[in-house]
């Protein structure tokens, strides 16, 4: 029995490395690190992109609330050798002035990471909405934030 | 036996989750905020239409000396003229801006018909200059203005049309 106990321990601690070099010997060349988060339609593009909202003021806006609100619509393409996968993404704030409050798909991001999209399939363009509402008590001035997002493979 | 295949199952179970590929990318969000404040007619005699907006029309219909007052206004005789009276809600809001008070002007959009004279908070309008309806007004609250409307009994009859231009400016 002790014997049989240790083979199956050899085996399953071999398991992942053996699958892992089935994937890299496969036709396709999938492996970790392939995966790539794409920004499309704003300024940068790649996996580091900006998004500049400009001049903001209450009276440029369109909200009849005593706030600024600025709206831009950008695509996200997640790349991976994996075609047809699905993958999650995450955002949340990396770094923040506290001067704006920023909304990706009418979701409020802040410190901590909000699922955006649980199903977002590979190779495919989704379109996505940012939303800067910058309250009216905001002295005015430059104000900036950095939203990092995240993607797993599901 | 039994703890050997549970450590077996924990094992695979963090083999699994190992092939999960993540990656990451950042996007940074900038702009500029710019102070602004904004104005809106909440009131007037008449029937008005476009309250709460930048742009209300106050419509008098056919006034007379010896007619009933408009709607919304009070109307009083004199010797040789009459006065047709009401007033003029304005409010003024701010946003990401500092200043404490404002400044309220108004003037005619055109010269007034002749023997007719346009008054807001007891001073005379023209179309040439602006008339300053206060220097400290208070942001967020509807200040109220006396509005009338003199007409000569010596004034022909005809359209009054006039347009009052409010203009307020941050202290």
């Amino acid at each position: 029995m002790k014997t049989f106990l240790s083979v199956a321990l050899m085996i399953t601690i071999a398991l992942p490395a053996l699958g892992g070099r089935r994937r890299v010997v496969a036709a396709s060349p999938a492996t970790q690190g392939d995966l790539k988060i794409v920004f499309v339609g704003v300024t940068g593009g790649g996996s580091d992109a900006m998004v500049d909202a400009g001049a903001m003021s209450q009276a440029r806006s369109k909200s009849k609330h005593a706030t600024s609100v600025t709206k831009k619509v950008f695509g996200i393409r997640i790349d991976s050798a994996a075609e047809g996968a699905t993958a999650t993404l995450l955002a949340f704030l990396e770094v923040h002035d506290g001067r704006s409050t920023i909304r990706i798909d009418g979701i409020e991001i802040g410190t901590a990471p909000k699922v955006i999209a649980a199903q977002i399939r590979v190779g495919v363009v989704t379109t996505h909405t940012i939303e800067i509402e910058v309250p009216a008590s905001v002295s005015e001035g430059a104000f900036a934030s950095a939203v990092r997002w995240e993607v797993a493979t599901n | 036996m039994k703890k050997a295949v549970l450590f077996t199952i924990a094992l695979m179970s963090f083999a699994s989750m190992a092939f999960a590929d993540t990656s990451s990318g950042t996007l940074t969000v900038t702009g500029t905020v710019e102070s602004s404040i904004s104005l809106t007619v909440e009131s007037a005699g008449g029937t008005t239409s476009g309250t709460g907006t930048a742009a209300a029309t106050s419509a008098l219909g056919s006034i007379s000396k010896y007619g009933s007052a408009p709607t919304g206004f009070t109307l009083a005789r004199g010797a040789s003229n009459w006065t047709i009276s009401s007033t003029v809600g304005v409010k003024v809001n701010k946003a990401n801006l500092t200043s404490t008070d404002y400044t309220l002007t108004a003037q005619l959009g055109s010269a007034p018909a002749s023997g007719v004279t346009w008054k807001l908070n007891g001073s005379t309008l023209s179309d040439s200059a602006a008339t300053t309806l206060t220097s400290t007004g208070t942001y967020g609250s509807t200040g109220s203005y006396s509005w009338d409307i003199v007409v000569a009994d010596s004034a022909a009859a005809a359209a009054i049309d006039n347009a009052i231009n409010f203009t307020a400016t941050s202290n």
